[in-house]
């Protein structure tokens, strides 16, 4: 069973269980209609409106809010999208909705009322969302339950760590020690949870991260390939979007001909225009806004080298989805697919000047160039979806007989 | 500079710019970023709404005004409601209204980085002013005065030598000066400009609290029938308040005149800036073709980035201008900003590609 937010890879780890012959019941807090036919999991919705009462604990919870903010305000992570009035993506976006905490504990008695009518053998959770369900289970059930972490709080909140964030990350750090059992997506992410959670490395799973994804050769041949640099992912201080202009900047003033193009929005775009601007990159770093599927995979086609600067990358699928669309990637030493392309140029998130050498040095030797996007190739090749789920399966099935003996 | 008035009244014709992202802007075949039919459609309403009522309000109180005016805002209200035209004309005619040429698209900024697109589109301004109302501009509106602004192309096509200037402050300023005293090199004169050429010249510069800007002082604004009356309030104060309490300064010695060797984007916040930057690197790389090779595709492209160059367009960069209350096109400054880099962008290739 899953729950939270994580609804690409939730569907791509089900997918492939049921694939390898498993029985697996999907419940989510909420499903929006028109996805209602899509989406092969259990509406929890209807059961929420019954549990979610302002005053809702959990015995042995503390998570006594039941709004982040005032009732009636919204969350402080919104911005305007751009071009949100020609794509059906929302004008302004929230990371959680301020009624999250509500949310999560009705979603917790829900789950629990899901789990007693059924007979399932593990219970897995995805984020901390998913810890009051793990309490209130763990209150009144034996049933294992196992924690699969895509991010942490302190991933998505590098260099701004308060208010809400500060409430999240604690919850983390005292109830994810407790569970039967931990997925991480990557060795960082491990790393991560090791250090900030305290979870003992032998506690911890890593399944490596993948997805489906079929690329297109075609390209847009206006952008003119050659000297062009991509940046995909949210503008937000985890994904190192600042690092990345002051590395164009550096870039620029060796070869002007490279243009750096930034696809995706986020609560750092206002921010990441105007530092463009003030330093005068309005010539050679151009924004997408979001894309929908189709123009990534174009984009794909259409650039010379990707890049991933992020301070706290637990997986970073896109840098899959670029080698597989013949992109040669370079990315931070903390950015967790790493782990299975290891022959990945790496540099400091924070260290501006190498990443400026990598840049240049690759898009001036195309015969380097050819050669990493080969070595990524070949390293992505090995990395089998099957086998991680055969390894997750793995995983449980010891976790399930770990409790049986206990017991 | 006896038909100089003391408030002055800025009237252009806005486009409304296709808000596309990057990629789609890439995929189109065409170089026209201005919504030809919408800003059509708009104009008319603007006309009716808030420029004739102006200019109605003029006539009944006898209010007298230098009216800086594009060729564009002429020629398509000749044709949209010629009404206006003739009360222009009768206000003209009976020396209400003096009539200062701005750049035919309201691109006046381009005499910043370009002097001769901006004159050129000076001149067409004037000729179409002169088609269309029958008489002579008096005057060419400049955004900025500084040494090195090419007015001998101004002066020498269409012998007009008188220039009015907007700038901050409450004081008007006034001065003449030779071309070649306007001219300094390192500080110190220099006598490269052509003797031949070298004429005087009246500088007029109207303080911000008597420059009328219609389209700013209305854009997006949602009760534009309030802000016409406020506007005609504010108009007649400062009209009356100049003739009775007028606050002219009279340069009368060049050494007196403190100007910049160079242009100065100082005065435009960040964003502003960038644009104006990008303005000016693809009006070099696209008149760089036209100038030496020119062809129906050049000058077709040369018009269309004319038109970009709208002083208009930076409003829309200025956040304060997004604080819920007005009704405007994009959603945030970040969005027209984008908007506008990508244009450039497209024009860039187009030209590119022709090549």
């Amino acid at each position: 069973m899953f729950a939270g937010g994580l609804g690409f890879l939730a569907q791509h780890v089900v997918t492939e269980l049921e694939n390898q012959g498993h029985t697996i019941t999907v419940a989510c807090p909420h499903i929006p209609a028109e996805l209602k036919t899509e989406v092969k999991a259990i509406d929890l919705g209807p059961k929420l409106k019954k549990y979610a009462v302002e005053g809702l604990t959990i015995k042995n919870l503390d998570f006594k809010l039941d709004y982040f903010r005032a009732k009636g305000t919204s969350q402080h992570k919104t911005w305007p999208n751009l071009f949100s009035n020609l794509h059906e993506k929302k004008k302004k976006v929230n990371l959680y909705p301020n009624s999250t905490p509500i949310i999560t504990k009705a979603f917790a008695l829900a789950v629990e009322e899901l789990v007693n009518k059924n007979n399932f053998d593990i219970v897995v959770g995805m984020d901390w969302e998913t810890i009051p369900s793990f309490v209130q289970l763990r209150n009144n059930s034996k049933i294992p339950f196992v924690f699969y972490i895509n991010a942490t709080e302190f991933d998505r909140n590098i260099g701004k760590f308060g208010g809400s964030a500060r409430i999240i990350a604690n919850m983390e750090r005292d109830y994810y020690l407790k569970a039967d059992g931990i997925i991480s997506i990557s060795e960082i992410s491990k790393k991560m949870l090791n250090k900030f959670c305290n979870i003992p490395n032998s506690k911890i799973k890593v399944i490596y991260d993948d997805l489906d994804f079929t690329p297109i050769h075609l390209d847009i041949p206006d952008l003119e390939k050659g000297k062009n640099v991509l940046f995909i992912g949210r503008m937000e201080n985890q994904k190192g979007i600042s690092f990345l202009l002051e590395t164009a900047s550096k870039v620029i003033q060796v070869d002007p001909q490279v243009k750096f193009i930034i696809a995706g929005d986020g609560a750092k775009m206002s921010s990441t225009i105007l530092a463009v601007a003030e330093k005068e990159l309005e010539k050679n770093i151009l924004f997408t806004g979001w894309l929908g599927s189709e123009d990534k995979k174009r984009l794909y086609a259409s650039c010379d080298l990707f890049v991933m600067p992020s301070p706290s990358e637990p997986f970073g699928l896109t840098a899959l989805e670029a080698i597989r669309s013949k992109l040669p990637v370079i990315a931070s030493n903390t950015s967790g697919f790493v782990g299975i392309i290891p022959s990945t140029p790496t540099f400091d998130y924070y260290d501006t000047q190498a990443f400026t050498q990598q840049i240049l040095f690759y898009l001036g030797n195309k015969a380097a160039k050819e050669e990493l996007l080969m070595k990524q190739e070949d390293e992505l090749s090995k990395h089998s979806w099957a086998d991680q789920i055969r390894n997750l399966t793995n995983y449980l099935v010891q976790i399930i007989e770990e409790k049986n003996q206990k017991d | 500079m006896n038909n100089v008035k003391n408030i002055s009244l800025y009237f252009s014709k806005l486009d409304h710019y296709k808000i596309e992202p990057l990629l789609d802007i890439l995929n189109k075949p065409d170089s026209n970023f201005v919504d030809i039919e919408l800003s059509k459609k708009i104009f008319k309403q603007d006309l009716e709404e808030k420029f004739e009522p102006i200019i109605d309000f003029l006539i009944q109180q006898k209010v007298e005004a230098n009216l800086i005016i594009t060729g564009n805002f002429v020629q398509s209200a000749s044709e949209i409601r010629p009404s206006i035209i003739k009360k222009i004309k009768k206000l003209a005619d009976s020396k209400q209204i003096t009539i200062v040429a701005n750049a035919f698209y309201g691109n006046a900024v381009t005499s910043l980085y370009n002097s001769a697109w901006w004159s050129a589109t000076v001149i067409n301004s004037i000729k179409t002013i002169q088609y269309h109302l029958g008489l002579d501009a008096e005057m060419v509106f400049i955004p900025q005065l500084f040494r090195e602004l090419e007015l001998e192309r101004i002066t020498e096509a269409t012998k007009i030598t008188s220039f009015l200037c907007r700038q901050k402050g409450d004081r008007q300023i006034e001065f003449s000066l030779k071309l070649s005293e306007l001219r300094r090199f390192e500080g110190k004169k220099t006598s490269w400009i052509n003797s031949n050429l070298d004429q005087e010249c009246n500088f007029y510069f109207e303080p911000d609290n008597q420059f009328f800007d219609i389209n700013k002082l209305s854009l997006g604004k949602k009760s534009l029938d309030l802000i016409i009356k406020s506007l005609n309030m504010k108009l007649g104060l400062a009209s009356t308040a100049a003739i009775l309490k007028p606050k002219i300064t009279r340069l009368n010695s060049s050494n007196k005149v403190r100007l910049n060797d160079s242009y100065s984007l100082a005065l435009f916040p960040p964003m502003a800036r960038a644009i104006i930057r990008l303005w000016a690197y693809g009006s070099t790389v696209i008149l760089s073709e036209h100038s030496q090779n020119p062809s129906p595709f050049s000058q077709e492209l040369f018009y269309n980035f004319a038109a970009l160059q709208n002083d208009d367009f930076l409003f829309y960069l200025k956040p304060e201008n997004y604080s819920g209350k007005e009704k405007i096109n994009f959603t945030s400054p970040y969005e027209a900003f984008v908007n506008m880099q990508s244009a450039v962008k497209k024009s860039e290739i187009i030209l590119r590609h022709k090549i």
